[in-house]
């Protein structure tokens, strides 16, 4: 058995810990999968994924290598550990492993273009005074055009500490924008009622965590058992937020959609609005900060 | 190399630390203004006992040219061995609940051990 001193490299993940924040990082790794795939020289792009972007099978477009586009795909989602901000266009793209085509290989490449030039982009962890666990959920109508499912982005904050986000196209076909928030406020839901537990082994009670939601009709379907003709049909596991919130587990807050944070797991955005988030949610560069 | 069920090995889960886990206690951490060392065990799995009757062959190097065809008996675990990464768990969270460190609720990979002023916590993985 060594001692290995200071917390510095852990499962692939760069830990810099400084008197009053932590930085976590794969800025190394973001390098190694630039020269994997040949991309060290290209241009830099500023966003993952371009908003006029809309990948679809692409039945009649040119074949690509499967193995190679199956790879690239693996190594940017481990490379999502340290990095939400690709965490969508990585999703967006994953979708198409199945029967890959230029368009999407092109979509790819994109986000390596993005990587080359945010490669020391991490986690900044500050440490404050306050330690508050807070959900924000989000979803984006019927965003897929193949299918017309609904897209389910989540994001969890200890303090101001990015600890865990997902992104994630619906199971299930959502009928009103009410019932695709819904969806994702109970999904939300059920990754605070996990990190609750976890903070209650570390010795911190938590209640009432707050679930920001930009949709004013899903809080009040969460606090209102009445059934409406349009909610009629929505499922019972999807009921599972109503009983969280009566249980006081979680607490449904309004949030504008300017400040949904969550809004960045959902959707392809503009510079600005995505410069934006990714700044609200501390994923910043080393170099801004030491 | 044949490796049966039932005679080789019986249970193999092990939990290991999401990556989620990490993060929150890594967060947790920073917020509480403490600081993280890390440890490392070399060669981790051969470390863990095994409760099974296993034999190998004579590796290379290992040969015993006096009896070349009696193969050697397991006492501990080896790399390959389905059980390995849960006989090494079990060792090691043995040792660290006699150290008198609680094993978490929900993350079985989490121990913590809280005296009047000192806090330790360790991660496995």
């Amino acid at each position: 058995m060594s001692m290995m001193g200071e917390l510095n490299y852990f499962l692939g993940l760069q830990i810099r810990q400084l008197k009053n924040d932590t930085f976590l990082s794969q800025s190394k790794y973001c390098r190694d999968v630039l020269k994997k795939f040949e991309m060290e020289g290209c241009k830099e792009a500023s966003t993952p994924i371009s908003i006029s972007c809309y990948l679809d099978a692409d039945e009649h477009g040119t074949a690509v290598d499967q193995t190679k586009f199956r790879g690239l795909i693996g190594s940017l989602l481990y490379l999502t550990a340290s990095r939400p901000d690709i965490t969508f266009a990585v999703c967006m793209c994953a979708r198409f492993q199945a029967n890959p085509q230029e368009s999407h290989f092109n979509a790819a490449k994109r986000i390596l273009k993005y990587l080359k030039g945010t490669t020391n982009v991490g986690l900044w962890y500050p440490n404050e005074a306050t330690i508050n666990l807070k959900g924000y959920s989000d979803s984006d109508f019927a965003g897929c055009n193949l299918d017309r499912k609904s897209t389910s982005g989540t994001c969890h904050l200890l303090g101001a500490s990015l600890i865990s986000w997902n992104s994630k196209k619906q199971a299930c076909v959502a009928l009103s924008t009410i019932e695709a928030e819904y969806i994702v406020a109970g999904s939300c839901c059920a990754q605070i009622c996990w990190l609750k537990q976890q903070l209650n082994d570390f010795g911190l009670k938590v209640t009432k965590v707050p679930l920001f939601c930009d949709n004013t009709s899903a809080i009040n379907l969460t606090k209102n058992p009445i059934h409406h003709s349009r909610t009629k049909h929505i499922e019972i596991r999807h009921h599972f937020i109503r009983e969280q919130v009566s249980n006081g587990i979680c607490e449904m807050e309004f949030i504008e959609s300017e400040k949904q944070l969550a809004d960045f797991f959902t959707k392809p955005l503009a510079k600005d609005r995505f410069n934006y988030l990714r700044t609200e949610l501390g994923i910043l560069d080393i170099s801004n900060i030491a | 190399m044949t490796i049966e069920e039932g005679i080789d090995y019986d249970e193999t889960y092990a939990p290991i630390a999401r990556i989620e886990a990490v993060r929150l206690l890594v967060a947790y951490v920073c917020l509480s203004g403490f600081k993280l060392f890390q440890m490392d065990v070399k060669c981790a799995f051969l470390n863990g006992f095994i409760n099974e009757e296993v034999y190998v062959t004579q590796p290379p190097r290992f040969e015993d040219h006096k009896l070349p065809r009696h193969v050697y008996k397991l006492e501990k675990a080896l790399y390959g061995l389905k059980q390995a990464p849960r006989q090494w768990y079990e060792r090691l969270s043995n040792f660290l609940l006699s150290k008198s460190y609680e094993r978490g609720q929900v993350d079985k990979t989490l121990f913590i051990k809280k005296s009047n002023s000192d806090y330790s916590c360790s991660s496995v993985c």
